[in-house]
């Protein structure tokens, strides 16, 4: 089942002869369960793909669709309802409330929905994730791949339709590196959480199932 | 310009909002400073010309006589500046006089200079007289002139002295300029036929010689140039004067004792003990009968020492006095401490509006700095030294100074000459002619200026040295800001927060308890505003209605009191059988006004309190002996007690409501005294007389059926003691008597003999009769002026209570107006802090507000969110503000209740202003709150999150 499928996304920046067309006219498909990572260089136009797919970004013309629902054109309340509940955004530099500890950071999506978390998969996240002792902790009280791990956390605990990763090892040593990319690995297996990552790794590209390649905005080819 | 210089003015220019609302604290500020500066100097000016117009700009003033030759040998003298008289010239009658009483007018004859400079006379039309043809005419001319003049105008004047005759002598004899008007026993003797031209008129002149006309005669003013050949008068001498005004040069004027002892002849120590009238005079004996025993015989040392003043000299001066109120003001003599309050004042304010900005500025220039911390510390990377960082702050404070430190002394100047402007205005008729004066000296603007860069000056070296110390890191992600308390509490919300308000009320909660710090500077703006603005209020409103309410107890708005007349030259007032009888002068002008139309109400008595009685012991209340206020026991002899009675008569219609207690008619009571058995008795229960309580209690016995035996405490006019004997009719006791002012008649409810009037004026002595009226007039100020025609001056004086509480709220406005003024500035100095601090956290926030959205919070559960955050800091900011503001404003008005003469000060809760505290501050913050997260709400998602990243 397709999951997410994005049809002739374009997003141009300025006017004129300044036009610049950052993603051109792509499309592809994600099914439920698949791990992808999307690799290009920098200024290829992958995070302004992947930041059109959360909703986090308009695109200039198009169609993406998560879950059989199109969020083109969504209107920006209903939008951000449809975020909170079927998407789920890693971001590079984790992008925590500071004032927020790692336990409410994870639960904001379903605090935000006014829905009761349940205690069991928020434990269970947080044993899988490795931050178990570390749920009352703040932010600036926790480490770059403790923070990371709270926000992959924050991105699955609502068992959302898609999982967007932008460069989320971007910030971290190798060891964290290592230790990040197997979490979501095992999220994926273990939860059977539909990954979209960004990256410009290969190697971390390989783990995939499937790669994408994005070069001035159109996209190249597939392997696996 | 050096490039952190160069980066410093780039910052400014690119964050114009915080920049403009840093300028515009400064502005305020220094404006602030300047205005209570300009209005300090301002105010003083106009009190020092205010007290040199009334009393006039000379330096010493000599009596004696003085002849062309004196004044011409002092004009000389090195040490006088300027030497000014006043003779007379002549009476003459006032073609069309409005008022019966006053028909004469008394042309003053006075030298050059004397008018404009050492008298102070201010025009409303023409100029002053050249020569001794001309004249100008007082305001109370034209007050009293039916016809009215104007320059150019001519007056044909038929000029001489006032002459009286007695009914019973068909010989006149000369009388004083300044008695009372005799009617129809008067007469003008005429001496010359003169023509004047009016050239002006005055729309005022020093008190020291207006109203010299006295109660008969209005005040016009001539030139003269000789004391030569003044007219035949009242036996006085020719070619003399009696005073003589000096002026000293700007060098004497502080050494004037010195420069009067060497005029008189006298040494300096002599002349400072003359002007100090520190002389010890013997203490007054009295006879058995109580009159003074003068031994004529015997010297004082100030006889002697006026003795050796006419001998010393040859310029005929037998006197001298200084004009102590001016000199006092121009702080040559120095006891006056007016200008300590002053400056007591305007220092205390200062001080406020320095600390309060220096709080403020120091806040604007700290976020600047916190927000290029990493700026600094890329700068610091690339081998800049922390005392260039130092320096770049204090380079935007200098630039900061720069801009606004002019336009606030120019926006200071503005206030002050508009405030000034509308004072003036609003206090026209407290002002007696005078004006209030725009006054700022150069020094008030340059310590205005110094005050302002001092300001900001410290509160950038406050920042400039955190700023070279500073971890870049750690301050960009004010890291160490945001703290979670130890407890389980410290983690939950209240339940009812989040049922009432959701999620964004949680986060909004969350917020405010665990980054305390970026709210303190806000929260802590908000409650200074709101406990002065508080504490003021509550103060202004307890004066205000305090006053108000002292004022509006009043049942009447216009009281006439009268006296004893002391023309003694007027026969029919004072001369044997033809003496006029007080009482019945009295009563015949209360009833005469009682019948005016604009009376509504009134109520009027007469009053003699100079009665001692001889009260048989046996007859006193036991233990009323001692200690008892407004009942005097003195001396007891022959087993009779001697005491101190008032005895009062009331008119008709009062006398019938006061005997009421009683059960008798005034018919019953007739040829009888009503006698109120209370003596007044006031225990004080502190040290300083402040606190007492009153109580009363009977001094006699019994009284109804006692006869009163009494005499004068001294000698009569004719050298009677004036013994009565009076009945008592009915006894009342001050329960019995109403509170109202009416009432007060009866002197503090306690002691008092009452009587109707027509069996005080067959019993008591006339000549000590002091009678009052209380009227309630539908219209006091043309009663007032009808009131003026029924009675010739000297004997009764009109207090308009109308005009007074017009004049009392004039000030209290005047008041009001500089207090919220000053209250509506410093407060919005506040806001530029407050709009500072809250935009700055706004964009401080910018990152984690876009990640709220990008995690799904919607457009409406943000503003939400926002709005509860602003409802927080403005709740926490009231909770604390509120309490404190109130306490404050009630222990201000406990002070002031607790001074000498503020019994009645009275605390009132001040509702109104409580109320708008709440809404202003909820205003301020949702408002500020919601400008700076439009902004932020208008950018796209992840371009904030991006930018925000290093």
């Amino acid at each position: 089942m397709k999951i997410l499928k994005v049809e002739n996304l374009v997003k141009t920046y300025g006017s004129g002869d300044n036009i610049v067309r950052a993603v051109d006219d792509v499309s592809f498909e994600v099914e439920r369960g698949e791990f992808v990572a999307i690799v290009g260089a920098s200024g290829s136009g992958k995070s302004t793909l992947m930041h059109m797919i959360g909703g986090v970004d308009t695109p200039t013309s198009g169609h993406i669709f998560i879950d059989d629902k199109e969020i083109t054109g969504m209107k920006p309340d209903k939008l951000a309802i449809f975020r909170r509940r079927q998407i789920g955004i890693v971001y590079q530099f984790y992008n925590l409330i500071p004032i927020l500890t790692a336990e409410e950071n994870i639960t904001l999506p379903i605090d935000l929905d006014r829905r009761k978390v349940d205690p069991a998969r928020l434990d269970e996240v947080l044993r899988t994730l490795g931050i178990e002792d570390k749920r009352r902790s703040l932010p600036n009280q926790l480490s770059g791949g403790q923070q990371q791990r709270v926000s992959i956390a924050r991105a699955i605990i609502t068992e959302p339709a898609l999982l967007l990763a932008d460069e989320p090892t971007g910030n971290l040593d190798s060891k964290a590196t290592d230790d990040i990319v197997s979490m979501l690995k095992m999220t994926n297996k273990t939860f059977g959480q539909t990954i979209v990552m960004i990256t410009h790794n290969l190697e971390i590209a390989a783990q995939a199932d499937r790669v994408l390649t994005i070069s001035d905005g159109k996209l190249k080819k597939e392997v696996g | 310009m050096n490039t952190i210089h160069k980066l410093t003015l780039r910052s400014l220019l690119m964050n114009k909002s915080r920049t403009a609302m840093t300028i515009v604290a400064i502005i305020l500020s220094c404006a602030l400073i300047t205005v209570v500066a300009g209005m300090s100097t301002s105010a003083w000016q106009s009190f020092i010309n205010s007290t040199i117009n009334s009393y006039g700009d000379y330096d010493v003033y000599f009596e004696g006589k003085f002849t062309d030759k004196n004044v011409n040998e002092l004009k000389i003298n090195r040490d006088v500046e300027g030497i000014y008289y006043e003779r007379y010239v002549g009476v003459a009658e006032i073609p069309e006089p409005v008022s019966s009483f006053k028909p004469y007018m008394l042309i003053h004859g006075l030298n050059k200079g004397a008018l404009d400079k050492c008298f102070q006379a201010k025009l409303s039309e023409g100029r002053l007289p050249e020569n001794d043809s001309e004249i100008v005419l007082s305001p109370m001319f034209v007050r009293y002139s039916e016809k009215e003049y104007h320059t150019g105008d001519k007056l044909t004047l038929d000029v001489g002295y006032r002459t009286i005759s007695s009914d019973s002598s068909a010989q006149s004899r000369p009388i004083d300029f300044g008695s009372a008007y005799a009617k129809d026993n008067e007469a003008l003797a005429i001496q010359a036929k003169r023509e004047y031209t009016v050239v002006g008129i005055l729309s005022s002149v020093s008190r020291r010689i207006s109203l010299r006309g006295g109660a008969a005669c209005v005040d016009v003013y001539t030139l003269t140039d000789s004391i030569d050949n003044i007219p035949t008068y009242m036996g006085a001498e020719n070619n003399t004067v009696n005073e003589l005004w000096v002026n000293y040069t700007d060098s004497m004027e502080k050494d004037f004792v010195n420069a009067t002892a060497q005029i008189v002849g006298i040494s300096k120590a002599e002349a400072q003990k003359h002007f100090d009238n520190a002389y010890i005079f013997p203490e007054t004996e009295f006879d058995k009968n109580g009159n003074e025993i003068v031994n004529e015989n015997i010297k004082t040392e100030y006889d002697l020492a006026m003795e050796k003043i006419a001998a010393s000299n040859h310029f005929g001066i037998t006197n001298f006095q200084d004009n102590w109120n001016v000199l006092a003001i121009k702080d040559i003599v120095s006891e006056s401490n007016s200008k300590e309050i002053f400056l007591t004042v305007a220092a205390v304010l200062i001080f406020i509006i320095m600390t309060t900005s220096v709080f403020i500025i120091r806040n604007s220039i700290s976020i600047s700095a916190t927000e290029k911390t990493r700026l600094f510390g890329m700068l610091c990377s690339v081998g800049a030294t922390p005392k260039q960082i130092r320096n770049s702050v204090l380079h935007e404070g200098l630039l900061l100074t720069v801009t606004g430190i002019p336009l606030g002394i120019a926006a200071g100047a503005g206030f002050t000459y508009a405030l000034v402007g509308i004072s003036g205005e609003i206090l026209k008729s407290n002002l007696n002619g005078n004006e209030l004066i725009f006054s700022i000296p150069v020094w008030a603007l340059l310590a205005s200026a110094v005050l302002g860069m001092l300001t900001v000056f410290i509160s950038s070296l406050f920042v400039a040295m955190h700023a070279a110390k500073i971890s870049p890191i750690e301050a960009v992600r004010m890291t160490k800001e945001t703290k979670i308390g130890k407890g389980e509490k410290s983690y939950s919300v209240p339940q009812i927060i989040r049922k009432l308000f959701g999620q964004g009320g949680s986060i909004a909660w969350k917020n405010m308890k665990r980054s305390k710090r970026q709210y303190r500077t806000t929260i802590v703006s908000l409650i200074l505003s709101i406990v002065v603005f508080l504490s003021v209020s509550t103060a202004i409103g307890a004066a205000t209605r305090s006053a108000e309410k002292i004022l509006l107890e009043t049942d009447y708005n216009l009281s006439i009191s009268t006296s004893l007349n002391t023309d003694w030259n007027v026969p029919q007032y004072t001369q044997g059988e033809e003496r006029e009888n007080i009482s019945e002068r009295d009563r015949n002008f209360f009833e005469a006004i009682s019948q005016n139309s604009y009376v509504k109400t009134q109520s009027y008595c007469l009053r003699n309190g100079h009665y001692m009685f001889y009260i048989p012991v046996s007859d006193i209340y036991k233990g009323s002996k001692c200690n008892i206020n407004d009942i005097h026991f003195f001396d007891e002899s022959e087993g009779l007690q001697e005491t101190a009675l008032t005895i009062i008569a009331l008119d008709e219609e009062t006398y019938k409501k006061v005997i009421e207690p009683t059960g008798k008619t005034p018919e019953q009571l007739k040829g009888k005294a009503v006698i109120v058995n209370s003596a007044r008795k006031i225990i004080y229960n502190d040290d300083d007389n402040n606190d007492y309580t009153v109580f009363y209690e009977p001094f006699l016995k019994g009284s109804v059926g006692l006869t009163l035996n009494g005499k004068l405490s001294h000698d009569d006019y004719d050298g009677d003691r004036g013994e009565i004997s009076i009945e008592i009719g009915a006894e009342l006791t001050s329960d019995d008597l109403p509170h109202a002012k009416y009432f007060s008649n009866l002197y503090q409810r306690s002691g008092a003999i009452i009587m109707q009037v027509d069996d005080y004026i067959n019993t008591v002595e006339n000549w000590y009769t002091y009678g009052e009226m209380f009227i309630d007039s539908t219209d006091s100020v043309k009663l007032e002026a009808e009131i003026a025609d029924m009675g010739y001056e000297e004997f009764f004086y009109v207090e308009n209570i109308d005009s007074y509480v017009k004049n009392m709220k004039a000030i209290m406005l005047v008041v009001r107006i500089f207090v919220y003024g000053f209250i509506f500035i410093i407060t919005l100095i506040g806001i530029t802090n407050i709009f500072n601090t809250v935009a700055s956290n706004m964009r401080f926030r910018q990152k984690e507000l876009a990640m709220l959205r990008s995690v799904g919070m919607t457009n409406r559960e943000f503003n939400g969110m926002i709005i509860l955050e602003s409802l927080f800091c403005s709740a926490k900011a009231l909770l604390i503000g509120l309490p404190l503001g109130l306490a404050l404003g009630w222990t201000m008005c406990f002070v002031v209740s607790k001074m000498r003469g503020a019994q009645g000060f009275i605390y009132y809760y001040p509702l109104v202003e409580t109320i708008l505290s709440i809404i202003t501050v909820m205003l301020i913050i949702g408002s500020i709150m919601l400008y700076s997260v439009s902004k932020i709400r208008k950018q796209n998602i992840i371009e904030t999150i991006r930018n925000e990243n290093i």
